[in-house]
């Protein structure tokens, strides 16, 4: 039985050269000699050995490492340099979403203030213009002129300082309203606001709103005055 | 028999002890288990062939993953360490292939 320990170590172990002289071994003699332990085989096993150890440090290490234990510097700079690059451009791209979105809110915000004001300003010249109707508390004025001395100009000064007490919305005789286009004219005692001729009874109903926010909804009140008359309230 | 037992206790201890690896070790130790997987093929063809010496193995060995791991080490010195380790290891394997094409000529005879 051959023994590997009698053979002449001519050849280096891993030399890729065929040894001349030597005979060839067979699968059963490599499993004799491996079930068969002899004293030249301890050297074999302490290289064995520290081969096996190698094998499962690097399979733990393998298994237990990150990715980037093992790359090399250039590499770890390289990904550095990407991730850094990365992040940039994606801030770049936040900043200029973020600035946008700035953009649209307050655009919302100021459409819908300006919506707002231009409503109100609508409602308020709505209710001066006349053209829609109005409610609220007010005051009610009746002039006598039994004996004709009320001329339109009177009546016109009359008009301006209600206005000026912050009457919105004047009515006459609970038929006329009194807009910007109103005007007075005629005689004593028959002057005639509009293009109506209106007699002698002046029932001015004055309705006087103290907010502006108010929204008319309903025709203003009527009621008559008679010429002879007290219908003050 | 004894070597069987030490690759086998040898690989249990490495995985059971997860010996910790210095840092600048951890990339050559792959180039230097290639290495040792070249030695010990041609340390079976030799055998096969009858002319294996457990001292010329042992040496083989040992000199293989040295000079394995020193290439890959210039080679990180010079800043080519991944190309080399590279050509390191195709170079290990095509001898390791040799090897096996020999052992399987031995042992099947074709």
């Amino acid at each position: 039985m051959p023994d590997e320990s009698d053979v002449e170590a001519r050849h280096a172990a891993d030399d890729g050269s065929v040894a001349g002289e030597s005979h060839g071994r067979s699968l059963r003699d490599l499993v004799r000699a491996l079930t068969r332990p002899s004293a030249s085989q301890i050297l074999l096993a302490a290289v064995l050995l520290v081969f096996g150890v190698g094998v499962g440090t690097q399979l733990t290490t393998k298994a237990a490492d990150d990715p980037y234990a093992t790359a090399r510097r250039a590499d770890l700079i390289q990904l550095l340099d990407t991730a850094n690059a990365e992040t940039s451009r994606l801030e770049t791209e936040i900043e200029a979403l973020k600035a946008t979105r700035d953009k649209l809110q307050s655009g919302v915000d100021s459409a819908k203030v300006a919506q707002t004001e231009a409503q109100n300003r609508l409602d308020n010249l709505a209710i001066l213009n006349g053209t829609v109707p109005a409610t609220g508390p007010g005051i009610r004025v009746v002039i006598y002129d039994p004996s004709q001395k009320v001329t339109a100009s009177t009546l016109l000064d009359a008009i301006e300082e209600f206005r000026d007490a912050g009457a919105e919305v004047i009515e006459i005789n609970d038929s006329i309203r009194v807009v910007a286009s109103t005007w007075f004219g005629g005689a004593n005692g028959a002057s005639s606001p509009t293009t109506r001729r209106s007699r002698c009874p002046w029932s001015s109903t004055s309705s006087a709103r103290a907010t502006l926010s108010r929204r008319p909804h309903a025709s203003a009140a009527g009621s008559s005055a008679r010429c002879s008359s007290s219908a003050a309230r | 028999m004894f070597a069987i037992l030490a690759l086998l206790i040898g690989i249990a201890l490495g995985i059971w002890l997860e010996p910790s690896l210095p840092t600048g070790l951890t990339t050559y130790l792959p180039i230097m288990i290639v290495a040792a997987l070249d030695a010990l093929f041609g340390a079976l063809r030799a055998w096969f062939d009858g002319t294996f010496s457990d001292r010329v193995f042992a040496v083989s060995f040992f000199s293989n993953v040295l000079i394995a791991a020193l290439i890959v080490f210039i080679g990180d010195q010079i800043g080519v360490g991944s190309q080399l380790s590279t050509a390191v290891v195709v170079v290990l394997g095509i001898r390791i292939f040799t090897n096996a094409a020999a052992i399987r000529r031995a042992i099947f005879h074709a």
